[in-house]
């Protein structure tokens, strides 16, 4: 077995649980004066809102402040959100112990997704605010309520012997039926169970077969677990160039460089901008005459000309007229390039207040830049492009359609 | 008239080493000599046909092989193929050469599936397919065809078509070899020599050398030759530059004519000398050229000639080779030869500094300072090639550079800062230069400062500033600065990223430490 040993558990099972969209076609100032009236529904709506940045600006600072209005009140939702993002560092100070206390209280209803995330920040709380045994008994009990990702979640901790006995016969029981649905992160773990041969007798094949289900969902453990079976030939036929190709998924998958991933966006409703010089030369005279359809085409007819810095840069000119102008996805446009330092200084901050701008202004596919570019940015980055983009947002709103 | 005294130290460096073998065409002897005479019963006319190629009349075998393919034997069917693919009595043909060999490879028929095999590897006649190639050459060479052993080595330490295995080809190299096949033999003791896919053997990679030289490899020679060519073996060394000499090795006669001519280790024999440098340089050795441009200015055993030696320099130059166009430049430059003329000194100075010529860059300084360079060159221009005269610690050039670089001439700013940055007294002195460039938005001053912060030459080295001026410089389309900043970036913290594009972002905002006007795409504010 040259490199069994690099077959992985996959363990970090984020809170993937979404917050309710409640509120999301209501009309912000009603919205807003509701919550101002007390409404804790409205204001949890609202905190929804600004935390997602659908038709504002996302506002961490101020999102967290509408969830601890309602959650003085006693709105469980509302802690367990609050909760999460002062776990997740989405506002300045994160503070844990603060964090775990907000989502200890939301989950004394006993709701099963509120007690899985006090779970799951217990199991991966820093230090001594870590309590692995107790993540199990509230995995445990969500499980029993019918939360599969409980006990998808319980199932590692009893692999691994961690805040409870070893019991890989057990988390084979709990993981078989959730894997033979589909669920990516209980196949991977279950294929590891019959590689190791841990609560079930040793089957490669059946192992391959359920790494196959979890590569297929894009899990990287599942690509990367897969890879290792195929370079090693066990259970599938020995292909070394096949495993390098799922290993170079997997690595695509996990810490992926937005400055490398993030791509341009094009706006559904228009026609593909123009690729003929002439073509061009006329649209961008017609930018320049203020007709807004030719604006809004302008930055990515430049586009196509080319990706060296010259063309970048007079894209980036055109995409921050049309930008200003109110044009959603040419801000997203704008704030990929400045993420990839594309024909502009690379600048995370404004790049984020771009593509958040564009998120407020419903533009498809932008949130997943936003969630990914989380993971890069610190929060006073966060907290600054926020600030930028609530600024812009005062100037540009008025100018959309 | 200037001074000639620079001229000799440059002619003196006379080609030695093996490097310009390299240039050399490869030896074409991954063939074997005369194609394989058969061991199949012989028809009458095979065996005429065999006499015919023998003879050197290849119309007549061609025409015979014609008849004699189809419906012939693989090895009738082999020939056909080969004299195709070797144009002989007739045009080279590769397309119907793979033809006629497929089917006598599919007769197996050793030599032809070496042969197409060898074909998909160079893609001649067929479409390049070093995977085909190669289980084309394992079938032949498991079956003990040397040729395709040799081959099969070179695709397993190449990598071609299959996978990189340095013990395999070794492997391969060793079974040829077991065969008399002299090229891998050779290849056998380079894989001793350098430990590749083996223990390394210095005395089994020159036993296996000395084996190949003696099987005849002219390339084998020849690099027995310079092995031996050392103190205690000079005697044998020339006994083998003779061989390889007499073999068409370029560089056996250059090196041999070399000797002659100097006596080194050897009786002086200016004609021997001449002869022989005139063979290689006939057969296109640049060196050689050169190092009869030498003979003859020098006046060394032969009449001297500044005419001669101007014309081998040229051709030298023509020829590629950058001591050859240093030299030409200077007979231009002082009108040795030929009539004085700048602009062509000037064209060769700079194809030699090009070519990595670094004595170049201080003679062309020189000019610029004489002013003969007015009308021909830029300022900008100059200031690289001032600043290597500076560095060979002329004061004028000096003082060039610092004048020009007050007076605001930033090329020449940016090398008097790489002067001073070159000496631990004067370091910091050129940093602060650089900076000061840098900061009135000079785009190669900025991608500079970044290399001098992430290389610590300051000190430590400080990724949050390497990052702030890579990011700058690409800002504004440096290319190479964009690369680096995604360098640096894989060795920082969340942290240090939004430290160092925040510093950009205020250069280009006029905050704090801040600079000029951004232009539009450097623009970073809203």
């Amino acid at each position: 077995m040259r490199r069994l040993a690099r077959l992985s558990l996959c363990l970090a099972v984020v809170m993937s649980l979404c917050a309710p969209a409640t509120g999301q076609h209501q009309p912000l100032d009603a919205l807003l004066r509701a919550a101002e009236a007390g409404e804790t529904e409205a204001q949890v709506a609202l905190a929804d809102r600004l935390r997602h940045g659908h038709g504002v600006p996302q506002d961490f600072a101020a999102a967290a402040e509408w969830y601890r209005r309602a959650g003085d009140s006693g709105d469980p939702v509302a802690l367990n959100q609050l909760g999460r993002m002062i776990f997740a560092g989405l506002v300045r100070d994160r503070d844990q112990a603060a964090a775990l206390s907000l989502l200890e209280q939301a989950a004394a209803t006993g709701a099963p997704d509120l007690l899985f995330d006090l779970a799951n920040a217990l199991e991966n709380a820093d230090g001594d605010l870590a309590d692995p045994a107790r993540a199990a008994e509230l995995y445990e009990r969500a499980a029993g309520l019918g939360l599969d990702e409980a006990a998808v979640s319980l199932a590692a901790l009893l692999i691994e012997g961690k805040g409870t006995e070893r019991d890989p016969a057990r988390a084979l029981r709990l993981l078989e039926p959730i894997a033979d649905g589909g669920h990516a992160k209980a196949a991977n773990n279950l294929g590891l169970l019959y590689v190791r041969g841990e609560g079930v007798e040793q089957d490669y094949a059946r192992a391959a077969a359920y790494f196959r289900v979890a590569a297929q969902s894009g899990l990287p453990e599942g690509l990367r677990n897969l890879g290792v079976l195929h370079e090693n030939g066990f259970g599938v036929t020995q292909d070394d160039a096949g495993a390098a190709e799922l290993y170079r998924q997997a690595a695509s998958l996990v810490a992926p460089d937005p400055a490398t991933t993030l791509t341009l966006v094009h706006d559904p409703r228009l026609a593909p901008p123009p690729t003929d010089p002439a073509q061009i030369a006329r649209l961008l005279d017609q930018a320049e005459a203020g007709d807004p359809v030719a604006l809004a085409l302008a930055g990515g007819a430049v586009l196509t000309q080319g990706t060296g810095y010259e063309t970048t840069s007079r894209a980036v000119h055109w995409l921050r007229r049309a930008a200003h102008a109110g044009h959603g996805y040419s801000m997203a446009n704008l704030g990929v390039l400045y993420i990839r330092g594309n024909g502009v200084l690379q600048d995370y901050v404004l790049g984020y207040t771009w593509l958040s701008l564009a998120q407020a202004a419903e533009v498809d596919g932008v949130e997943h830049f936003l969630d990914l570019l989380l993971t890069v940015l610190t929060s006073d980055q966060i907290a600054e492009a926020q600030h930028r983009a609530s600024e812009l947002w005062g100037a540009i709103r008025p100018r959309m359609p | 008239m200037l001074s000639c005294t620079p001229l000799i130290a440059a002619v003196t460096a006379l080609a030695v080493g093996s490097a310009a073998f390299a240039q050399t065409a490869p030896l074409p002897s991954d063939v074997d000599p005369a194609p394989a005479v058969s061991a199949e019963p012989a028809q009458p006319d095979m065996e005429a046909i065999v006499q015919a190629y023998r003879d050197g009349d290849y119309v007549t075998a061609r025409s015979g092989l014609a008849q004699l393919a189809p419906g012939g034997t693989p090895n009738a069917k082999y020939r056909y193929g080969r004299i195709l693919f070797e144009g002989l009595g007739g045009p080279r043909d590769p397309a119907a050469a793979v033809h006629w060999l497929q089917q006598a490879a599919d007769a197996d028929h050793l030599e032809a599936v070496t042969l197409l095999a060898r074909l998909y590897l160079s893609g001649d006649g067929v479409e390049a397919d070093a995977r085909r190639a190669v289980s084309l050459l394992q079938r032949a060479a498991t079956q003990g065809d040397r040729g395709a052993q040799y081959l099969l080595g070179r695709a397993y330490q190449s990598g071609e078509g299959t996978a990189q295995d340095d013990a395999a080809a070794f492997n391969w190299y060793l079974a040829a070899t077991k065969q008399q096949h002299a090229q891998a033999e050779l290849a056998l003791s380079r894989a001793y020599a350098q430990g590749r896919g083996t223990k390394a053997d210095p005395q089994k990679a020159l036993d296996h050398m000395q084996s190949a030289a003696t099987n005849g490899l002219p390339e084998a020679q020849f690099l027995l030759a310079l092995n031996l060519d050392r103190p205690g073996t000079e005697a044998e060394a020339l006994v083998w530059f003779r061989r390889a000499a007499e073999n068409g090795v370029p560089s056996a006669l250059r090196m041999l004519g070399t000797k002659y001519l100097t006596g080194a280790g050897i009786d002086k024999n200016p004609d021997e000398a001449l002869r022989l440098l005139t063979r290689a340089a006939d057969l296109g050795d640049a060196a050689a050229m050169s190092n009869l441009g030498y003979a003859y200015a020098s006046g060394d055993g032969v009449a001297q000639s500044d005419a001669t030696a101007f014309d081998w320099y040229l051709r030298a130059a023509r020829g590629g080779l950058p001591r050859g166009m240093l030299a030409l430049a200077l007979f231009y430059e002082t009108g040795r030869g030929t009539d004085r003329d700048i602009g062509q000194a000037v064209k060769y100075y700079t194809r030699a500094l090009e070519a990595g010529t670094d004595q170049a860059a201080a003679r062309l300084g020189r000019l610029a300072l004489a002013g003969e360079l007015e009308g021909r060159a830029e300022p900008d221009e100059m200031a690289p090639w001032i600043a290597a005269l500076a560095r060979e610690g002329d004061s004028a050039a000096r003082a060039w550079l610092e004048t020009r670089s007050e007076t605001g001439l930033s090329a020449a700013r940016l090398e008097l800062a790489s002067l001073l940055l070159s000496d631990a007294e004067t370091h910091a002195k050129g940093a602060e230069l650089l900076e000061q460039a840098a900061r009135q938005g000079d785009q190669t001053a900025q991608f500079r400062l970044g290399e001098l912060y992430a290389t610590g030459d300051t000190g430590t080295p400080d990724p949050v500033k390497a990052h702030m001026w890579y990011n700058i410089a690409a800002a504004t389309g440096s290319v190479r600065a964009a690369e680096m900043r995604g360098i640096v970036a894989q060795l920082m913290t969340a942290e240090q990223i939004a430290t160092a594009q925040e510093l950009a972002r205020d250069f280009f905002e006029g905050g704090p430490g801040g600079g000029p006007a951004a232009p539009e795409a450097g623009r970073a504010s809203e």
